[in-house]
């Protein structure tokens, strides 16, 4: 593989992650012990057992189990050989040719070959897949070649850098070509990969239930402790959409594991005995606020800049978070690549700055207290998805932009009809956040191309210009200055409100051993042990 | 209650005659003590929501963090949220928007249930079928997706959920006044008026209102509170009222979180709620027992 | 009888197929893509996969064909693919049917033993303290928001007593703690109508009769007032059980049941036309069921009832 490309690889996720707590490869202590089921509760159900047909995230905890992928990423951004032994890539990052380990076999006893390499890529395009995310994932993928029976190459039509980063992600895990054409559209039924678990059955709304692989020798080279297969008996994923019944069941013994654990609930489960929590930063954006820049009266510089300036991230992490996670100052976070520390301070909370930028961009205040201009109200819609927890910080927003003499009213809405809205336009405040490995992200963020995506709806030109260089450049070197740039334009412009950094929040019986997390901060089932007293 | 075999050997309740509602049935009421204590406690509520402003002495709204999940105590009387917004101001506040919701949901659902319900026993035939079939259709509808829907197609807000509780409400009093215009249209005393010349609709409201006034109010004093708890339901989902209007069923929403480790969040408005409920109960079967010629002894 | 039985079916199923239109068109009313729902707020969108997603699904034909075909496939026993899950409908309402049968089963079971009971001695004790205290232990239960409730249980006999598990079906020990919570507004209901109804009953001569007839009080109660003051009573436990069919979401939620009313919810949500649909078909008949159920109760219950 040639020097800058491998660096590339390497250095294009690179996380200088602290993992706070939760086990290291490293770690002292007992011996695993073989045995005992794993009843791991979540907040949202796995959409799909297809890995190529998912697009919700959380199915990934799933995913990860069944199925393996050609490669893997550490969460310090490390490449690591997995189902592929070794690659090549070419110099224009369009041709990967990938050796392949020869020893694996699909949980139907079939063998994983080169073959089974293309007819996976190429499902992926298949329409009958009803494929989204994964599409996306495959970028400007041409074809796949069968060069020899463990040797797959595959070509794209043009260059593409984030590849061995999108192989690695469980979007496009490896299935069994031969459960795949037998099952055809009831393959959600019997899902088959080569994973350390197997799928043993699945009530939908209520959990999923995989058993281990006995066949199971091959995870990726060099991350995990066990190499055979996996300790645990049984994996069964919960799904308990209530926050206080999934404490409970934590503390009941129903579940063994949870995630996430409420904010609230944070301390005082890891100061119980018998419990722990374990935290894992998302990488990527942080939780954030759009900015719309085309609707009155967001479209106001001034009044963007007010906006963050009046928002105490402190003060919100503090009481609402209760310190579990971070404030966020800039457009990605710290542990992401290209994460810009001088950016800090840009904006630091000020509510009688934002009072004067407000004064002077003539925005008077009215016997409401709220300020007028022309005639026209200081009032702005949040458009939040009802029920998934963003109520709290939309209204600690709130209260604190009426401070400043700033209406802005929330629309608690059903996922469907807030999607459209924020579609269409009609947000002038709407968070959201990505969980992405490459600041690339902010090119579907900010480019102008990509409005409605682009939720600040912006269009300037320098940014385009910056990103799309960014884009082409297979250097890690070159891209990174490029993105301190393009973040501090959209702070310039003040395109977002970043809140707060999040870290996955898992809480754990104290007797479950070795979990890891992957770079998505998704928890890794494989070396996760419990320990019998 | 005993009734003699003569008396009810020649009782015939079309004897009875029609109630007008006066001096006499105001007195009954205040005998009745289960309809006294719900007035005066219903009064005390409406009371309270009317004179919100004065009672409630913390900006309801306003957020301060710092003196934020503070316990139930001599400063904040019923505790502090998450946002440090004092607890009882809110309730206070909040009174008006839940009676409100309460009462405008019943008066839709009355609104458009007891003309269903009329025009359906009144003219009978095809009419009557017609009508029959959407209440049959509308109760085989899942009510609370029925609302759900609304809200949704709507969007969020607290005049939308009273419109889409209202409506979820309608088929119930249809079925019941029409259940009584048949009922009455059936003496033979309404024949007999028939014959004689009297117009029929006159004699039928005669008749009809003392049949008809008990159950809807008995039906309306469990929908206020229904609409009230069904509005709960919704903010349930976060699609009723939105943030930070102090309507109850947001607030208990809005605690629920915190069932354990901040009882004071959802205790006080679901408190509120039940005594709503009970006041208007109390006074409804009050209400029922005296306007009922039925029960009259 | 058995023309009788013929005559309410028939006349259910224009009911039934209009439940199954009505619940279409409003549907088709609610905001939202299905497809894009699909994806969540946070994946790259690539227009040409969504395109043909939904083209696949049919989703882009005039109503009149989309309805259309959901009746035909309906028919032939084929209720369709959740969009979102891609499963078949029928075994996502099946599976859901069970639990919520067994919870609707269980909370009318509780309250009507409840509601019989305070409503039979409030009736008995009129006016008196006894019939006080039972209408307003009865009303608490109506005015408790059934979550707040909910939670409570679990903290309560789950997590600090641990006597029953605080999640799932299957099993008697599940049922307890959701049927508890969701039995105490019917049966609140419940309450107040036997009462009534009693004392409507009361008042009948026959009561007298027996009376006179020197049968103790309790055989005139339970004999002879209680059975024709059932009638109306019946009816509103099928109504109340039928609501709790599909309006049970709240309770589903809190105690991570899987069940019809979280299942129509989440259709709804994510405009998931085939699982709303099939979850409405299968609500409307089984109300048409038990609606026919009740009124041949009638007849089992008030001799002067008779179907020809």
């Amino acid at each position: 593989m040639s020097g800058h490309v491998r660096l590339a690889a390497l250095g294009l996720v690179i996380f200088a992650l602290a993992l706070s707590t939760g086990t290291s490869v490293l770690a002292q202590g007992p011996s695993p012990q073989t045995g005992g089921t794993l009843v791991y509760g979540i907040r949202q159900e796995p959409s799909t057992t297809d890995p190529h047909g998912s697009a919700a995230a959380v199915a990934q905890r799933v995913l990860a189990s069944m199925y393996d992928s050609l490669v893997f990423m550490t969460p310090r951004g490390q490449i690591l050989p997995w189902l592929a032994e070794s690659w090549e890539v070419t110099p224009d990052a369009k041709i990967y040719t990938f050796k392949l380990r020869r020893d694996v076999k699909f949980h139907d006893g079939t063998r994983f070959n080169a073959a089974a390499v293309k007819f996976n890529l190429d499902r992926i395009l298949d329409p009958a897949t009803r494929s989204t995310s994964a599409i996306s994932a495959l970028g400007p993928y041409a074809r796949t070649e069968v060069v020899d029976e463990f040797t797959a190459r595959v070509v794209f039509k043009e260059s593409y850098a984030p590849f061995l980063y999108a192989a690695s992600t469980a979007f496009l895990g490896i299935v069994s070509p031969a459960a795949a054409r037998r099952w055809g559209v009831d393959f959600v039924k019997h899902p088959t990969g080569s994973g350390p678990f197997k799928f043993e059955s699945m009530v939908p709304a209520d959990n999923i239930t995989m058993v281990r692989n006995a066949e199971y020798r091959w995870p990726p080279k060099g991350f995990f402790k066990n190499t055979g297969p996996a300790y645990l008996d049984k994996v069964i994923v919960k799904t308990i959409p209530e926050a206080s019944t999934r404490v409970a069941t934590l503390q009941n013994g129903e579940t063994n594991a949870i995630e996430p654990v409420p904010e609230k609930d944070v301390a005082s489960l890891a100061h119980s005995k018998g419990y722990r929590v374990l935290k894992a930063p998302y990488p990527g954006g942080p939780r954030m606020v759009f900015l719309n820049t085309k609707k009155f009266p967001t479209d106001d510089l001034a009044v963007r800049r007010a906006i963050l300036y009046a928002f105490n991230a402190d003060q919100m992490v503090r009481t609402l978070l209760f310190s579990v996670h971070t404030a966020a100052k800039t457009p990605l976070t710290p542990g992401s690549v290209g994460y810009d520390k001088s950016l800090e301070g840009m904006y630091s909370y000020d509510p009688e700055k934002a009072k004067s930028l407000l004064t002077e961009a003539g925005w008077t205040p009215g016997a409401d207290g709220i300020r007028t201009k022309g005639g026209r109200r200081l009032v702005m819609e949040q458009h939040i998805i009802a029920n998934v927890g963003q109520e709290g910080p939309s209204e600690f927003l709130q209260g604190q932009l009426r401070d400043v003499g700033i209406q802005a009213d929330i629309k608690s809405l059903a996922r469907g009809a807030w999607y459209e809205g924020i579609n269409r336009g009609d947000h002038n405040l709407v968070p959201l956040f990505y969980i992405y490995g490459d600041p690339d992200l902010m090119r579907g963020l900010y480019h102008s191309a990509r409005i409605p995506f682009n939720w600040s709806h912006v269009s300037d030109p320098t940014l385009d210009r910056d990103l799309e260089e960014a884009y082409r450049s297979a250097d890690i070197n070159k891209r990174i200055p490029i993105y301190r740039r393009v973040q501090r334009r959209v702070m310039e412009l003040a395109l977002l409100l970043p809140l707060y950094n999040e870290f996955n929040l898992v809480g754990i019986r104290a007797e479950v051993r070795g979990m890891l997390f992957d770079p998505t901060a998704y928890p890794l089932f494989y070396d996760v042990w419990i320990e019998k007293k | 209650m005993h009734i003699s075999i003569r008396e009810s050997a020649t009782r015939n309740p079309s004897n009875v005659p029609a109630i007008r509602p006066g001096r006499d049935a105001l007195r009954r009421l205040l005998r009745n003590t289960g309809a006294t204590i719900g007035a005066l406690l219903l009064l005390a509520l409406v009371a309270v929501a009317l004179l919100a402003p004065v009672l409630a002495h913390r900006d309801p709204v306003k957020i301060n963090p710092p003196d934020g999940l503070k316990p139930p105590g001599k400063e904040f009387w019923f505790g502090t949220d998450q946002f440090g917004r004092d607890v009882y101001s809110r309730v206070i506040w909040g009174a008006r928007l839940s009676l409100r919701v309460g009462v405008i949901a019943v008066l839709i659902s009355v609104g458009g249930g007891v003309p269903l319900g009329l025009a359906a026993g009144y003219y009978g035939g095809w009419l009557d079928m017609a009508i029959m079939r959407l209440i049959d259709l509308m109760l085989a509808f899942p009510g609370i997706l029925l609302a759900l829907v609304i809200v949704t197609i709507l969007g969020p807000g607290l005049s939308n959920v009273m419109l889409a509780v209202g409506i979820y409400g309608i088929p119930s009093y249809a079925r019941v006044v029409r259940g009584s215009v048949l009922v009455v249209r059936g003496q033979p005393f309404v024949e007999a008026a028939q014959a004689v010349g009297c117009p029929t609709v006159r004699v039928v409201a005669r008749h009809l209102l003392p049949n008809v006034v008990a159950p809807i109010i008995v039906l309306s004093s469990l929908n206020v509170a229904g609409a009230i708890l069904t509005s709960a339901a919704l903010s349930f989902l976060g699609l009723g009222a939105q943030p930070p209007t102090p309507e109850w069923g947001a607030l208990l929403n809005a605690g629920r979180d915190w069932v354990r480790d901040a009882w004071w969040l959802t205790t006080f408005p679901g408190l509120a709620i039940m005594l709503t409920v009970l006041a208007i109960n109390m006074l409804g079967d009050g209400l029922r027992d005296v306007l009922d010629p039925q029960l009259r002894d | 009888m058995a023309q009788y039985l013929r005559q309410r079916i028939t006349a259910s199923l224009p009911v039934i197929v209009g439940v199954s239109m009505l619940v279409f068109l409003m549907l088709h009313l609610v905001p939202g893509d299905p497809v894009m729902l699909l994806l969540g707020e946070h994946s790259a969108v690539d227009k040409t996969a969504l395109e043909r997603l939904r083209a696949t699904l049919g989703l882009n034909d005039p109503l009149p064909v989309q309805y259309g075909r959901f009746v035909w496939r309906a028919l032939h026993g084929d209720l369709g693919r959740s969009i979102r899950l891609n499963l078949p409908v029928t075994e996502l309402v099946i599976q859901a049917l069970k639990p919520t049968a067994s919870l609707a089963l269980a909370a009318m079971a509780l309250a009507m033993a409840g509601g019989l009971l305070l409503g039979v001695v409030a009736a008995v004790h009129r006016g008196r303290l006894l019939d006080n205290l039972a209408m307003f232990f009865g009303l608490i239960g109506v005015s408790m928001p059934s979550f707040w409730l909910g939670f409570l249980l679990i903290f309560l006999f789950s997590v600090r007593l641990g006597w029953f598990p605080a999640i799932g079906q299957g099993g008697w020990n599940r049922l307890v703690l959701p049927a508890l919570a969701l039995s105490l507004a019917p049966l609140a209901v419940l309450a107040r109508l036997v009462r009534s109804s009693m004392l409507e009953v009361y008042r009948q001569p026959y009561v007298t009769t027996a009376r006179a007839k020197g049968l103790t009080e309790r055989v005139v109660v339970y004999h002879h007032a209680l059975r024709n003051a059932l009638v109306p009573v019946v009816t509103l436990v099928g109504l109340e059980f039928g609501r709790l069919l599909a309006g049970a979401f709240v309770i589903e939620t809190v105690f991570s049941r899987v069940g019809l009313g979280r299942l129509a919810i989440t259709g709804i949500l994510n405009k998931d036309f085939p699982v709303v649909q099939g979850v409405a078909l299968l609500v409307a008949v089984i109300y048409a069921g038990i609606n026919l159920l009740v009124d041949l109760s009638y007849a089992y219950l008030d001799p002067r009832v008779r179907y020809a």
